[in-house]
């Protein structure tokens, strides 16, 4: 097992780099360098000064080069310096993670609260009335796009009803617990929808699929009740599959968490993300898709150990 | 007892299409014909979806602009329309693609085995796991220009198009390659190589067909979230530019007048929704199809 996690984990580190290389290569794509942008923002400065300064800061220098100056850097620890905040990227990224992760546990947590109590009653009566009504709502869930379900909210309980703020993570010199929570109530309910709806479809599927097996047969013909039976041999053989889908959805929990967070001004990893592509500060969007990529990669290989520690049939000492 | 005579077996009946598929189906059809006669719908209205006219700001729904005007006077209704027709399009196009290269790795793969399935799988797995939207915004806020592409227009609408079909490839991919798997070892394949038939052959002539209809359901559920990818990017100002309308970007423009004009916001986010909605249903009406059949079989 430990020897299984180490190889996962080198593996890990590869496809960071990986992703890392080309990033960086996209970057380089990206319209504007920092001197194009201190040339608007400047008209006095000359060409001269302009070949000057490139030289200076090294971006006259091939692609690869530039990137093994990144890498040596932020193997140090030195992650450089973001344009849109004037301040080091280290000191910028802790506190939106923090504020990320909350949103996203919280509507992980909640997610799987609305969905296996669902998935289990839709499971009472396979294609009855109540099953196709909850099947209903999980092709919602996941239909729905992310962005309109927020404005749709907004506009119900911060505009119409003006119950709870429309966005940001508090208000402003307020930082009070109570007040951060006002504020996660809606971020949290969009993205609560989107996830329940997905791992309601999966828990259903994996539910129905169990009802076939030979032991709840047993099970029922022992004398324990339907509903007995889904909760303590069905649900629980359902769950295995469900830690691997919701351990692989972190990504798309993470891409989600992105468009909440932008349209609900909320200070996470996603909004950070999308505002350093927007203002080309590309050391902070360096930094902030290779931590996203990392928590992806470490969720996943978590979810691997985990199913081990609950299904020990799987062993990964081969 | 008397033998029965050997009776030839009775021809296998035709599986009825289901309520969902024929509904969904029903849906997308009308969907598609509404948005891509947009020009005519307008003329029959007498109304103008591109002519700007400030003296008619915002105008509220009313017998003259159905679904009222937006910020700059246009109808509102062919607005959405046009919005449709680049949604769909793109929808269209960029899950075409996402199949072609799913199923050409899944294909190859699952034929080839050993290490090219072992790295083809890999890739796959990691492109399904990682945070795929913020590395998409990186993609899509590259500058054509630097690598000599054309910009603007067209060319804005098949930037997009690449950029979905590079994230909506993996889901078919894997499906393609566990169908072929299933019938990589039978007879009529095996039969193939044995009499000498080239790899590029059998995969085409006898693999593929046989593997069609599980790619079929994968593709159409994928249209659904590609139409999806599409109307966020162009929500987040990184997809289709305007004054060219899609879904997503129509909404990013409501987005600010979110309080004086809510319907503007509603409208496109309902069209995107009930689209995926149908594509997503219509994905599982054909699987569900595709396993009936099977099962008369």
């Amino acid at each position: 097992m430990a020897v299984y996690l180490l190889r996962r984990g080198g593996e890990g580190v590869i496809v960071l780099a990986l992703v890392s290389v080309l990033v960086f290569a996209l970057i380089g794509l990206m319209p504007g360098d920092p001197i194009d942008l201190l040339i608007s923002a400047d008209p006095d400065i000359t060409s001269e000064d302009a070949a000057r300064l490139r030289a200076l800061y090294g971006l006259d220098r091939p692609l690869y080069e530039r990137y093994l100056a990144w890498l040596g850097d932020a193997l140090r620890g030195d992650l450089g310096f973001s344009r849109l905040y004037s301040q080091r990227v280290t000191a910028i990224l802790w506190a939106p993670l923090q504020n990320t992760v909350i949103l996203m546990s919280l509507s992980l947590v909640l997610g799987l609260l609305v969905a296996i109590p669902l998935a289990l009653v839709a499971a009472r009566r396979p294609h009855g009335p109540v099953d196709v009504t909850v099947n209903l709502l999980a092709f919602a869930g996941f239909s729905v796009p992310a962005f309109w379900l927020a404005l749709l909210l907004i506009l119900l309980f911060a505009v119409t009803l003006g119950w709870l703020p429309a966005g940001g993570v508090h208000a402003v010199g307020d930082p009070s617990l109570e007040s951060r929570l006002r504020h996660l109530v809606l971020p949290v309910l969009t993205l609560t929808v989107l996830n329940a709806g997905v791992y309601l479809r999966f828990t259903r599927g994996a539910l129905l699929e169990v009802l076939n097996e030979d032991f709840m047969r047993t099970a029922r013909a022992k004398g324990l009740g339907l509903g007995q039976a889904l909760l303590r041999h069905a649900l629980p053989n359902a769950m295995l599959p469900l830690t691997t889908v919701v351990a692989l959805h972190v990504g798309t929990l993470l891409s989600g968490a992105l468009v909440v967070e932008v349209v609900f001004a909320y200070r996470g990893m996603g909004k950070l993300t999308y505002d350093a592509i927007l203002a080309n500060d590309f050391n902070l969007a360096m930094a902030a898709l290779l931590l996203a990529t990392g928590l992806t990669l470490t969720c996943n290989i978590l979810a691997d150990a985990v199913y081990s520690w609950l299904d020990p049939r799987v062993r990964y000492d081969d | 007892m008397t033998t029965e005579p050997l009776a030839r077996p009775a021809a296998r009946p035709p599986v009825k299409p289901s309520a969902i598929l024929i509904g969904s189906g029903g849906v997308l059809l009308a969907l598609t014909l509404l948005c891509f006669t947009a020009p005519w719908i307008a003329w029959l209205l007498g109304v103008d979806g591109t002519r700007v006219d400030i003296f008619n700001r915002l105008a509220p729904p009313g017998a003259d602009h159905w679904l009222g005007t937006d910020e700059l006077g246009r109808d509102y209704l062919i607005r959405v329309l046009e919005g449709g027709r680049v949604s769909l399009a793109v929808g269209l196009i960029g899950a075409v693609a996402a199949a072609l290269i799913g199923t050409a790795i899944g294909l190859i793969g699952a034929y080839a085995g050993g290490r090219v399935d072992a790295l083809a799988m890999r890739l796959t797995d990691l492109v399904i796991a990682l945070p795929i939207l913020p590395l998409l915004l990186i993609v899509a806020a590259i500058d054509p220009a630097r690598l000599g592409l054309p910009t603007g227009g067209l060319a804005d609408v098949g930037r997009i198009v690449v950029i979905v079909a590079l994230f909506g490839w993996p889901t078919v991919a894997r499906v393609a390659r566990s169908a072929a798997l299933s019938v990589r070892r039978r007879t009529y394949v095996l039969a193939a190589e044995a009499l000498g038939a080239r790899a590029h052959h059998v995969l085409w002539r006898h693999v593929l067909p046989n593997v069609a209809g599980p790619i079929l359901v994968a593709a159409t559920l994928g249209i659904g979230n590609v139409v999806l990818v599409e109307s966020v990017l162009s929500f987040l100002g990184l997809g289709v530019q305007p004054p060219t309308p899609s879904w997503g970007n129509l909404l990013s423009d409501a987005q600010t007048l979110l309080v004086q004009a809510p319907l503007l916001a509603i409208v496109p986010g309902l069209m995107i929704f009930v689209t995926v909605i149908a594509f997503n249903a219509l994905g599982d009406g054909l699987q569900a199809h595709l396993d009936r059949r099977r099962a008369v079989r």
